[in-house]
């Protein structure tokens, strides 16, 4: 349908603009907050645009420890986010693919047992079980660890299930042909399986990171050890200051470098990811 | 290339549904052998027991005079054409064909080797780096035939290839099997669901029904010579006609002729039956099928429900609802027992007075 209609057209604009400044305006007076000192914005009127002391901002919170942020440079807390977020995706996506694959493609006792055990899972969020597994991290002697962090979150029955769906879907004759063709369970998964997956271990992949990016609740129980601080503990850490006034300028800062990671995730992932969705190659 | 022996091959599934019962049968080297029947007569099941996609429930399979009950599939040096294709979407027609090569551990210039010898017979040398997502389905299945040449296999296992291709398509890559046949004389076992298939291919035809065999052997064979009713029936299009012997239109198609002892069916080829002056089958032609090179004629006898359906020359004059008479050709006429048996051959002595050749007109007959 063309419409060549001058008025609807600037009607329609104007609505859409609206609503991508409406949705861009915080994030843009973070950006702006960042840049400017310490009593800009505790102040009317507060700044919309850049001040002076932006790279002074950003190169303080990389470098030196705050002591609003439990002496740590942001730095440090960021690895501690990518090293967690990442160790939660990768672990994620290749247990639930092993277990999607034993699922669907092998035969054992009780094999739609496990499924459902799995399944029933995806009813027990983390918060539900924080307190057993508090406890079973404390007794394995992994509290203010790397991989305390990072495996008490590592089961995913939602990508195996995901996983099992698309499985599902694959011909059994692609199946029957790599027998034929010679290939074992183990060539059948890596050379076959895959690669066909490598559209939706992307999609996940982009969930996945965002998700372990943001956990928040999990690494403020088990770590007590400032250097083990992720991002988004941090930022709390800078609002909650108590007596003194907040930094704002600082927490506006971290806020926007913990923005980029996964902006950078769904960059690179996005193509692969429409592609999944555009073509369909079975 | 090597001999197929089946013995005694049974496959049961849980709670006991026997899908193949007791199948025996000794394909030679290089021999092409299509097992053909209506679906769930346990052909698909056959072959895939062969290719080891199926365990075996009784009896023995042999590639090559070797047990292969207990081996892989990828052990067992066969290679096997898919009715969906089943190529691997994400990989390019060449790598399609150099993974089974590629897994055997088959050096790299060899692959390359096999694989362009492949493509050029197959007309596939500019596909090479395709995805086979952007191949026609003709092309996709010659992809999926080219995987299995490159194997150079003991035999090659077909099931159904050419179901999902149109008509045209169909018929050209039939040619095309049989002349790759002819070129490699490597086994083949084919399973088709289409009979003109399985006559215009097979060295010899297995006809499966109900998990047993019905009959082997070359397609005269069994066109001619049809071991029951059930193989009259399903080979030939139209089918056999088939007559109870002791109805009154059974007893005008087998004016005087003898008939073996038993006979309760009689069976006719479309083709065998010919306008007669005198004797034979009386009736009035009903729906007419003009063909082009033939033309059927269903012509509604008198006592007997179904009709009998004639096949004439394109060109004879036969109009809806004209009378005909028509007698078998002499040495035509098949008889069943009461299980559908098939009897010696029925004795024609009738005289075909003033028989017309079929290949004239048919007027009316003269009273």
């Amino acid at each position: 349908m063309v419409e060549n209609r001058p008025l609807a057209t600037f009607v329609t604009h104007a609505v859409l603009i609206a609503g991508v400044v409406f949705l861009c305006f915080p994030v843009w007076m973070a950006l702006v907050a960042s840049t400017h000192g310490p009593e800009a914005l505790s102040k009317a009127p507060i700044p919309l645009w850049f001040g002076d002391q932006g790279w002074q901002n950003y190169r303080d919170l990389l470098t030196t420890g705050l002591p609003e942020a439990g002496g740590v440079p942001v730095g440090l807390m960021m690895l501690n986010s990518l090293i967690m977020a990442l160790g939660i995706t990768i672990g994620k996506i290749a247990i639930s693919l092993i277990a999607a694959y034993a699922i669907v493609y092998f035969r054992f006792p009780f094999r739609m047992g496990f499924f459902w055990m799995i399944f029933i899972t995806l009813m027990l969020p983390v918060e539900v079980r924080i307190l057993p597994t508090f406890d079973v991290i404390t007794r394995l002697d992994m509290l203010n660890t790397y991989h305390g962090l990072i495996i008490p979150l590592i089961a995913s029955a939602t990508a195996t299930f995901l996983f099992r769906q698309f499985f599902l879907t694959i011909p059994d004759e692609l199946v029957e042909a790599a027998r034929i063709d010679g290939a074992g369970p183990l060539k059948f998964f890596r050379d076959i399986l895959l690669p066909l997956s490598r559209t939706n271990i992307a999609a996940l992949f982009i969930i996945l990171f965002i998700y372990g990016w943001n956990q928040y609740l999990w690494p403020l129980i088990v770590t007590t050890e400032e250097n083990l601080y992720t991002v988004v503990m941090g930022i709390q850490r800078m609002a909650n200051s108590g007596e003194s006034l907040p930094v704002w300028h600082y927490i506006m800062g971290t806020a926007m470098l913990a923005l980029i990671p996964p902006v950078v995730v769904v960059l690179a992932m996005q193509r692969l990811f429409v592609k999944g969705l555009v073509e369909s190659e079975k | 290339m090597a001999t197929v022996d089946l013995e005694g091959l049974g496959k049961s599934y849980q709670g006991g549904v026997r899908a193949v019962e007791g199948v025996d049968l000794s394909i030679a080297d290089g021999e092409f052998i299509v097992l053909v029947g209506p679906s769930g007569c346990g052909k698909s099941t056959i072959l895939r027991m062969i290719a080891g996609l199926e365990t075996v429930s009784d009896g023995e399979v042999r590639i090559g005079g070797a047990v292969v009950n207990r081996l892989e599939p990828g052990e067992r040096d066969i290679a096997m054409v898919f009715q969906n294709y089943a190529l691997y979407p994400h990989m390019s027609v060449r790598a399609n064909m150099a993974y089974g090569l590629k897994n055997q551990g088959t050096p790299k210039d060899e692959i390359a080797r096999r694989i362009a010898e492949a493509a050029r017979t197959l007309q596939l040398e500019a596909y090479l780096d395709r995805k086979p997502r952007q191949l026609s389905g003709g092309q996709r299945q010659r992809v999926a035939m080219g995987r299995a040449i490159v194997r150079d296999p003991k035999a090659f296992l077909f099931d159904e290839p050419l179901s999902n291709l149109d008509a045209k398509l169909r018929s050209e890559l039939r040619t095309e099997i049989k002349s790759l046949h002819r070129r490699l004389g490597a086994t083949f076992i084919y399973v088709t669901h289409d009979q003109v298939e399985a006559m215009s291919l097979a060295d010899r035809i297995v006809l499966m029904n109900g998990g047993r065999i019905e009959q082997i052997g070359t397609p005269m064979d069994l066109y001619a010579r049809p071991a029951s009713r059930f193989v009259a029936e399903f080979i030939g299009t139209p089918p056999m006609n088939i007559l109870p012997a002791e109805s009154p239109a059974g007893r005008a198609l087998a004016a005087g002729a003898r008939l073996p002892a038993g006979t309760e069916w009689l069976g006719v080829r479309p083709e065998a039956l010919a306008p007669a002056r005198t004797g034979g089958l009386t009736g009035q032609a009903g729906l007419i099928e003009a063909l082009g090179a033939d033309m059927l004629v269903h012509l509604i006898a008198e006592g007997h429900d179904h009709p009998v359906v004639l096949r004439l020359h394109g060109a004879a004059e036969v109009r809806e609802g004209e009378r005909l008479t028509v007698a078998p050709e002499p040495g035509s006429l098949r008889a069943f027992d009461g299980e559908g048996r098939a009897l010696a051959a029925a004795k024609t002595f009738a005289k075909r007075l003033g028989a017309q050749p079929r290949a004239v007109s048919c007027g009316r007959p003269a009273t």
